[in-house]
């Protein structure tokens, strides 16, 4: 069992009915799945979700006992109804809550989303408790819809609360929609008014955000470098210049990629882009709300994977390093080793099938005595006390500082793979 | 990329879509209705296109989310006065039957109307006057009258959608609700066939919407759909005992006492018919009723009606 480096935790009273659609939606926003058709899925037992742990206590006494155990990163979501409020047992619990959260506006490893079923439970919150509470009308929009809105919400905010990875301010990435003009305009349309429902989510959309006067190209392609990539594949994606330069963009600036099939024809033609070896996702029942899961689930697990290196590297070292969600293409590679004047790790969490082009682009960077160092990382990351020491081999769990990101492929296999 | 054109500017738009028994996949039902019903309003809305629907208002409910979202679309893509002029006023017409009544208290609805980006009719039931139905609607609705009046107002009500809108879509739809001539679903299909206007039919969330396309494609169907297709007994009784003193005009609608066939009519309905009103060929509009993904289905309908727009199928 992985200790959990963010835990999710909801709380509402035993009495409340309302909660239930709600804890399930949130539950199957953070559970322990993986997005079907995901070539880069993990093996279970070092799955990154696994280092996410959500629990729902109905019951404060259990709560309380659990309450030591929640680490320093935790996101609180409370369902505060009148009788929870005047509840004695419940009291402490939320006194015990309300201490160990920030002040408002500041938003720290800990926060908490509070909605109060009326005026007169907020009133009888405490303190910081009070500060946090929203009228979950609104907040979270038409009523049917308002769990999946949550679930979308407290993703987010889990993705802030991983401060500690190296992408600081830019866990809040903006969501980019890549689509084509032709085909893929009425999905693309749909995800832009779902994003604008969901409070504090940031979206990236062409019609919305260059102005006049803007260079394009420019705005598109720092747009497409800084934000979390969702390309509505269509028949027309390919055909599109303005597409698949998007899509190189992300891919080359290493950007977690969320592919959307929305093909219409069932046969699929052959592609320049990369599209089989992205995190895909399929929307037969037109349910719009899993495609923003699945895009801030794959960024989030990027980031857990971020923070549990981040965590084990001493900041002593003064190692400029990145995780890489997957292989970083050829030009990425070219461009930024030119560039670098430090040495800088580039580690990618999973030995992906493309063990030929990976040992090819290692042979590359050597070659060019290049300060850029590709690491692959195989079942296990080994954190050394220095980055140049390599563990014995096998190394002893006593000298391993941790683990990460895992591959459900056999490792590269090359003597001369370093480990990190 | 060009945004000074909406696609859909000047077209209303109709949406049939309800929750079914037979609702492929988990989840709450109701949300995954409201939830691509938002989906392919706001879309539709983006593009310049307007909505009529029939849903009642309710407070923090999808009518009132949908006001909104139009209204914050008046701004997307910063259109030039010229192409905004073309956008129907209002975006929402909302066209609810007898005794369902304008939300007069309701603020939020207040200020769309005040707006101009809502209106809401209220079609009360032809030929019985309101004052024969009493002051109390909830008791009104308790008595024979009263039924029989809901009943109609709720037919006129449909026609007057279909009237009023150039497209429709349909997914859906509730089976087993012996209260009116036909479910909705049906009505609204039917209509809309019959005024030989475009009808995008999916069974992709199978309730009424896939026993109609069984209808049309001469498959066999359940007892229990097939029952769809008729006016329960109790109606047709209703029908039978009050239009002596509150004739029913014959063409008004099904279920009145001498049984209107829409099973019949569903049946005499042609693929290549259905196709052509909805911009689609034949084999496309094949995939339109039988394909079980929603997004596909969405895309096709999509296709059709901007092969409608421009004729030339730009």
């Amino acid at each position: 069992m992985n200790q959990p480096l963010c835990h999710v935790v909801v709380l509402h009273h035993a009495t409340d009915s309302t909660a239930a659609p709600r804890v399930r939606a949130l539950q199957q926003a953070f559970e322990t799945t993986r997005l079907e058709g995901d070539p880069s899925a993990f093996a279970l037992d070092t799955d990154p979700w696994s280092f996410l742990k959500f629990a729902a206590y109905d019951d404060p006494v259990t709560f309380e006992e659990q309450m030591p155990g929640i680490g320093r990163r935790a996101l609180f979501i409370v369902f505060v109804t009148e009788r929870m409020a005047d509840d004695p047992a419940w009291k402490p619990s939320l006194e015990i809550l309300a201490a160990v959260l920030p002040k408002k506006g500041v938003l720290g490893t800990r926060n908490a989303l509070c909605f109060a079923s009326s005026e007169e439970a907020q009133n009888r919150l405490p303190g910081r408790l009070k500060e946090r509470q929203a009228p979950e009308s609104s907040v979270l929009g038409e009523r049917r819809m308002r769990p999946h809105t949550l679930a979308l919400l407290a993703l987010h905010r889990a993705r802030l609360l991983l401060g500690a990875a190296p992408s600081g301010d830019g866990n809040k990435l903006r969501l980019f929609i890549s689509h084509s003009k032709s085909d893929g305009l009425f999905l693309a349309h749909s995800l832009r008014s779902l994003l604008q429902e969901v409070p504090e989510l940031e979206k990236w959309y062409d019609a919305d955000d260059i102005q006049s006067g803007d260079d394009w190209s420019e705005e598109i392609e720092t747009a497409a470098s800084t934000s979390v990539f969702i390309a509505i594949r269509t028949e027309g994606y390919d055909q599109s210049t303005w597409c698949r330069r998007e899509f190189e963009t992300a891919l080359a600036n290493g950007v977690p990629i969320l592919v959307v099939d929305a093909l219409l024809r069932p046969t699929i033609t052959p592609s320049a882009l990369p599209f089989a070896a992205m995190p895909t996702v399929r929307i037969p029942d037109g349910n719009t709300h899993r495609v923003l899961l699945a895009a801030l689930r794959e960024h989030l697990r990027l980031l857990l994977v971020e923070t549990l290196v981040a965590d084990q590297v001493p900041a002593s070292l003064k190692t400029t390093w990145r995780v890489w969600p997957r292989l970083p293409t050829l030009s990425a590679i070219q461009c930024r080793s030119v560039a670098l004047k430090a040495r800088e790790y580039w580690l990618l969490p999973q030995a992906t099938q493309l063990t030929a082009e990976f040992n090819a682009a290692r042979d590359w960077l050597c070659a060019a005595q290049s300060p850029l160092a590709l690491e692959s990382v195989d079942s296990f990351l080994f954190l050394a006390p220095s980055l140049d020491a390599v563990p014995p081999s096998p190394p002893s769990p006593d000298t391993v500082a941790a683990a990460a990101a895992a591959s459900p492929s056999p490792a590269p296999g090359s003597p001369q793979t370093p480990t990190v | 990329m060009n945004f000074s054109q909406r696609r859909f500017a000047g077209i209303r738009f109709g949406l049939s879509i309800s929750t079914a028994p037979d609702m492929p996949g988990g989840g709450d039902p109701e949300q995954v209705i409201n939830s691509l019903t938002f989906r392919i309003a706001s879309s539709l809305l983006l593009e310049g296109g307007s909505l009529v629907m029939g849903h009642r208002w309710s407070s923090e409910g999808i009518m009132e989310h949908l006001t909104f979202q139009a209204r914050d679309n008046l701004r997307f893509g910063r259109l030039p006065v010229a192409a905004e002029q073309t956008r129907p006023s209002p975006s929402i017409l909302n066209i609810i039957a007898w005794p369902d009544a304008p939300p007069s208290e309701d603020k939020n609805a207040g200020r769309m109307i005040r707006d101009g980006i809502l209106e809401i009719r209220q079609i009360p039931p032809p030929g019985i006057p309101l004052d024969s139905l009493g002051p109390d609607r909830s008791k009104a609705l308790a008595t024979d009258l009263g039924q029989f009046a809901r009943i109609r107002a709720l037919t006129a009500m449909r026609r007057e959608i279909v009237q009023l809108t150039d497209a429709r879509i349909c997914l859906g739809g509730e089976i087993g609700k012996p209260s009116r001539r036909l479910p909705g679903l049906v009505e609204e299909a039917l209509f809309t066939c019959q005024a030989g206007k475009p009808l995008y039919l999916s069974s992709a969330l199978g309730g009424a919407a896939k026993a109609m396309t069984d209808a049309i494609l001469h498959r066999r169907l359940s007892e229990e759909d097939r029952a769809l297709f008729f006016t329960p007994p109790p109606i047709v009784k209703l029908f039978g005992d009050l239009s002596p003193q509150y004739p029913v005009p014959p063409d008004e609608g099904p279920s009145t006492a001498d049984h209107w066939n829409a099973f019949a009519d569903f049946q005499s309905l042609s693929l290549a018919t259905l196709s052509q009103q909805a911009g689609l060929s034949e084999e496309e509009y094949l995939t339109l009723l039988t394909s079980g993904d929603v997004q596909r289905v969405l895309s096709l309908a999509m296709t059709g009606i901007l092969r409608l727009r421009t004729p030339t199928g730009g």
